[in-house]
């Protein structure tokens, strides 16, 4: 999808002549703007709104420009955000104390306004390539992140318990079996990132083991060393055609074991690197989006949402804010069925296709209700042949600032939670309706919720339900409900039921995490 | 096998074996009905007592085999739904597109 330049620039300035002037050009180019005669009122726009690029006058009452400017870098979520002086004070001094405090331009008044607007294009663009470079670098560390964990298996009391040292010494968290078939349990219960194993065990020996650890789809894959005696060529022989990663003869002592994984997990590594990296640029050139970069903003309203890709790997979850007009919000929370590594890339292009069908039936509506959209994007899906084959969830939200009602309508989806904050109670708001692309007539229907202030509404996908802790209980039985009854009017409820989850979890995921939450303020 | 197949004259059983079904197994599913269909079986059921629970993509695979056989003038109904297989159709509305039975007598007698 692309991307319209709806980038929003706080502008400062003491002088209501050059904020109309500047502000009128600047919303020619269609950036919103938000306009300041202060550092006070400029600094909370900036707490309430995304901003994008701040343009700020020296030479002001309350406070001056250089020490405002110091006041925003201090924060953590302003430290990169783009900041322009636009003064008069232009000397050389001027100039290395605008560097300083941490400005990253300053344009000398009286200024030309298409070198303005050149400037802040140029530098929203930069600050655009950063924010895409460092989610790269986060996936990547995330990819690459946490302990590798081993399973060895060696019936060997002894020099399982050596390995195992030593392996935790190098730096990898190291599980060790005695017993093959619990092994095997372990294993599918939680899968490692290598195995390691013995051959010579009595019961299922190590040749078993891994015909085993074959059968099963996920563990497969799944790097695998075979642990072997002196003089058995021939068993290792017979391993390459199990086709195992590698083989070590354990007689060359526990250091030389490390050393060999830790070369595996390497080259491992990079190659995923370069998985991911290769996707994103893919995504990246396409601009194909599913998960919109910020917040939407609506008086009277807070709304957030958070999402986290399976693995760092863009797939079938999908979340969109639509601004019908003044007063309407369409929210949407979607998820594409599958999300296997081979089908990444169908999850991923369907998750834009019901994103932009929606987007396409919104504006051809006249009346915006979240049943009619979902009738006229269930329609759209279903005739198409092509995908016929995959089934999407959806749900879908408009919210009226004005009279505060909140219509809801569903396609197969999870419930959405409501906690209202008078009586601290929380509902699940059932809908009727199919999943999309199922049938043509999706049988879908309103739900209506007046909001009051400090009421919640939650939409979470399926990832945050089902994920599961070490001990196999889902996140939805009993402790998101928890997490939500935590919420007062003076906590973020995005932020807790996050929390919560990813200490639930241990920020282990297993699915595409999606949450939107939406508070009256 | 995850999957194990029984006939009772034209009906086909199709016992899922796993605890957990999920996208690990979905695919592989999915192909195993897509067999039953292609050689003309238009009476399948599959069951599900086994399982303790089943995952989005796991589903997907039941509705798209479902939206094939009765394409095709067939049926796909199901068996032995435990409580959070239950909730997991009913949550997802996929209880009013699949008839379900308690026992696989009860869906096999279903379709005479």
């Amino acid at each position: 999808m692309i991307e319209t330049n709806n980038k929003t620039i706080l502008l400062i300035d003491d002088d209501i002549t050059i904020r109309k002037l500047v502000s009128r050009h600047l919303k020619n180019d269609q950036y919103n703007v938000l306009e300041a005669s202060g550092s006070k009122e400029g600094f909370n726009h900036l707490l309430n709104n995304n901003v994008d690029l701040v343009l700020c006058d020296v030479t002001m009452e309350e406070m001056d420009g250089f020490t405002f400017c110091k006041q925003v870098r201090q924060h953590d979520n302003y430290r990169l955000i783009p900041f322009v002086f636009v003064t008069a004070k232009n000397s050389f001094e001027d100039r290395s104390h605008a560097h300083e405090v941490g400005g990253d331009d300053l344009i000398a008044k009286p200024f030309d306004i298409n070198e303005l607007l050149l400037k802040v294009r140029t530098l929203l663009r930069r600050a655009d390539i950063y924010k895409i470079y460092g989610t790269k670098k986060n996936l990547q560390k995330s990819f690459a992140g946490g302990k590798t964990k081993i399973l060895l298996v060696d019936d060997d009391i002894t020099s399982s318990k050596i390995f195992q040292i030593n392996l935790n010494k190098s730096g990898f968290e190291c599980e060790a079996f005695n017993d093959p078939e619990e092994a095997l349990q372990r294993a599918k219960s939680s899968p490692p990132d290598i195995i390691i194993s013995d051959i010579v065990m009595p019961g299922m020996d190590g040749f078993t083991f891994r015909k085993a650890v074959l059968e099963d789809k996920e563990l497969k894959s799944v790097p695998f060393i075979f642990l072997t005696g002196k003089g058995e060529e021939e068993d290792i022989l017979s391993g390459f055609d199990l086709g195992i990663t590698d083989y070590v003869v354990k007689s060359s002592g526990p250091k030389v074991v490390a050393a060999k994984v830790t070369a595996i997990i390497h080259s491992l590594g990079k190659e995923k690197e370069k998985i991911v990296s290769e996707l994103h640029q893919a995504a990246d050139s396409l601009r194909v989006k599913v998960v919109p970069d910020n917040d939407p903003v609506l008086e009277g309203f807070q709304i957030k949402h958070w999402h986290q890709p399976f693995q760092g790997i863009p797939g079938g979850d999908f979340i969109d804010f639509i601004q019908i007009d003044e007063d309407n919000i369409v929210i949407v929370l979607g998820d594409v069925m599958g999300k296997k590594w081979g089908a990444w890339y169908f999850a991923f292009a369907y998750a834009g296709y019901v994103r932009s069908a929606t987007r396409i039936v919104l504006q051809s509506l006249k009346t915006c209700t979240p049943k009619e959209i979902l009738k006229e994007v269930n329609k759209a899906v279903y005739q198409d042949a092509k995908i016929s084959e995959v089934f999407a969830t959806l749900s879908i939200i408009v919210l009226n600032r004005k009279t505060r009602h909140l219509l809801y309508a569903g396609a197969g989806d999870l419930p959405v939670l409501f906690k209202n904050a008078a009586s601290s109670e929380i509902n699940k708001i059932y809908v009727k309706g199919m999943l999309l692309g199922y049938a043509a007539d999706g049988n879908y229907e309103d739900s209506l919720v007046r909001l009051n202030q400090h009421d919640v509404i939650i939409l979470a996908s399926d990832g945050i339900i089902e994920s599961r802790n070490l001990s196999g209980e889902q996140f939805g039985k009993n402790d998101l409900l928890k997490s939500i009854k935590d919420i007062s009017p003076s906590v973020d409820p995005l932020e807790i039921i996050k929390t919560e989850f990813i200490n639930f979890t241990g920020g282990k995921f297993e699915d595409d995490i999606s949450l939107i939450t939406i508070r009256a303020e | 096998m995850d999957f194990i197949k029984e006939n009772y004259g034209d009906v086909i059983v199709q016992i899922v074996d796993l605890t957990r079904a999920t996208m690990r197994e979905a695919d592989e599913f999915k192909r195993v009905l897509a067999e039953d269909i292609e050689r003309g079986h238009k009476k399948l059921i599959v069951d599900l007592t086994v399982c303790e629970f089943i995952d989005s993509t796991f589903l997907g695979a039941l509705v798209i085999s479902l939206k094939k056989i009765t394409n095709l003038g067939g049926d796909l109904r199901l068996v032995g739904f435990q409580p959070a297989v239950h909730s997991m159709f009913e949550l997802t509305r996929m209880n009013r597109v699949f008839d379900s039975y308690k026992s696989k007598e009860e869906a096999v007698k279903s379709f005479n």
